[in-house]
């Protein structure tokens, strides 16, 4: 599914009818409707505040003034308590960082590890305690630099990466983790099942199935300016492309063929010649949406 | 020019007003989160009662007891799964077109049901039964959280396609 709205507006219905009926011809839509049909049955979980609104009522206010008896020191230390708390809020704020369509955003992690995130990703961590718990949450994709130092963890919905201060890349979109570690050493869990990688080494996980590879670059092609495959799926590398060059691609096409290889992320007609020439396609660009239809199809 | 009447949340009747409104909102934000209702509770009472003490400082009472909330729960990151009530466990209820295979068949789509939601991120999560459970629309999720309106729908649709997949795969 190319739109990553698509569902949370069909929730809200929020779609038009040419959504909503395209929606309806996916094999997942029964899927989705009886979720959503089961969140109906669920009760908002109660809460009775009276007693806790007491309690807060109760509780005395500081007071504005100092009694000048105590003045100085204590003036001193309320003041010290003050600046304390007003760094710990400015220092523990839990972060998330994003990178929009055709965008990849760089950060640093406060041990000084480096991120960067690929078009259409999102990542959530905790500045608070960071040296003794790193974990940072991932949906979608990205390179990561990490210093080193205590057990790192990347979470997401297709497993968990976990390292030891190493170079190395995930991607966990469309149902489907891959992990390629480029230095140091690797540790892949999902759903109890674990594996370690080493450089030039890459796991991908997809349908409760692991592939093992080796790799030859040393560093991810997006970073570079290109966009890499390994056995991607039609639907993956068309997703991918609307995220790098913030487009919209649509095809009726569905293609046994996979795509392995690299395509231009800074030439959308050299990169489109390459995946039409591929699968018999031609494009056509119609208002802001570029269309692939079989080659010799009506227009 | 004469300045309208301010609300003034130290006033005892419009901070309960402000009570009444919230505090059940940030209680389940904090549940959905945790899934530990005595710790959803303390957090809020907590925000609550520095929202009283500071009342007189705090230009934003909302955006206010959700920054309290949110920083005293980083020292907390382990999640205890959410338990959920669902409207028909009455017992008593009419039972027609409900056969035993129907309602094992039921009990048994609310167990994958609910272990894909604990698989989710907690974005996801939180965003989602926000929206689900809370009734909440997502222009207030993404001030809630402090994201943008397309960041909340992201998250609600991967949390959806996620559940989904999940819950094929645990056939």
């Amino acid at each position: 599914m190319k739109d990553d709205t698509l569902l949370a507006r069909w929730l809200e219905g929020e779609l038009t009818p040419e959504e909503q009926a395209a929606l309806e011809q996916d094999p997942r839509y029964a899927s989705f409707l009886r979720i959503k049909s089961t969140f109906g049955q669920i009760e908002r979980p109660g809460f009775e505040g009276t007693a806790m609104l007491e309690g807060v009522l109760a509780k005395e206010k500081t007071p504005k003034v100092i009694p000048l008896y105590r003045r100085g020191w204590f003036q001193t230390v309320a003041a010290s308590i003050v600046l304390l708390m007003g760094l710990a809020l400015l220092f523990t704020r839990p972060e998330t960082k994003e990178a929009a369509y055709g965008q990849t955003l760089a950060f640093t992690l406060p041990d000084a590890s480096e991120v960067v995130l690929n078009a259409g990703s999102e990542a959530g961590y905790s500045d608070w305690n960071w040296e003794n718990n790193r974990t940072i949450e991932l949906e979608g994709e990205a390179y990561f630099k990490v210093a080193r130092g205590k057990k790192f963890t990347v979470k997401t919905v297709h497993g968990n990466v976990i390292v030891l201060g190493t170079q190395f890349n995930v991607k966990a979109r469309d149902g489907r983790l891959d992990v390629v570690c480029y230095e140091g050493r690797v540790q892949v869990e999902y759903n109890g099942w674990k594996t370690v990688l080493a450089p030039q080494q890459s796991v991908t996980i997809e349908g409760g199935k692991a592939v093992n590879e080796a790799v030859v670059s040393v560093k991810p092609k997006w970073t570079e300016g290109e966009m890499e495959f390994s056995r991607g799926k039609l639907a993956a590398v068309l997703a991918e492309m609307e995220r790098k060059y913030n487009v919209e691609i649509d095809t009726g096409v569905k293609a046994e063929k996979t795509f392995s290889g690299t395509l231009p992320a800074n030439n959308i007609d050299a990169a489109l010649n390459i995946i039409c020439r591929l699968y018999k396609l031609e494009a056509h660009k119609h208002d802001k949406k570029i269309i692939l239809k079989p080659v010799g199809s009506e227009k | 020019m004469e300045k309208p009447e301010k609300q003034d949340i130290c006033d005892k009747i419009f901070f309960s007003a402000f009570f009444k409104a919230q505090s059940h909102t940030l209680r389940n934000f904090l549940y959905f989160r945790f899934g530990d209702r005595d710790l959803a509770e303390d957090i809020t009472q907590d925000a609550f009662i520095k929202l009283w003490q500071n009342c007189a400082d705090v230009k934003y009472p909302k955006s206010f007891i959700y920054t309290v909330a949110k920083n005293a729960a980083l020292n907390h990151t382990a999640y205890q799964k959410v338990v959920f009530k669902y409207a028909d466990n009455n017992p008593g209820r009419t039972t027609d077109n409900q056969s035993p295979e129907y309602l094992m068949e039921e009990e048994e789509f609310r167990q994958k049901f609910e272990k894909a939601i604990a698989g989710l991120t907690e974005a996801q999560r939180v965003a989602l039964l926000l929206n689900r459970i809370e009734g909440k629309k997502y222009k207030e999720i993404a001030e809630m959280l402090g994201i943008s309106v397309k960041a909340v729908e992201k998250r609600i649709h991967g949390a959806l396609l996620h559940m989904s997949e999940q819950i094929e795969n645990f056939r």
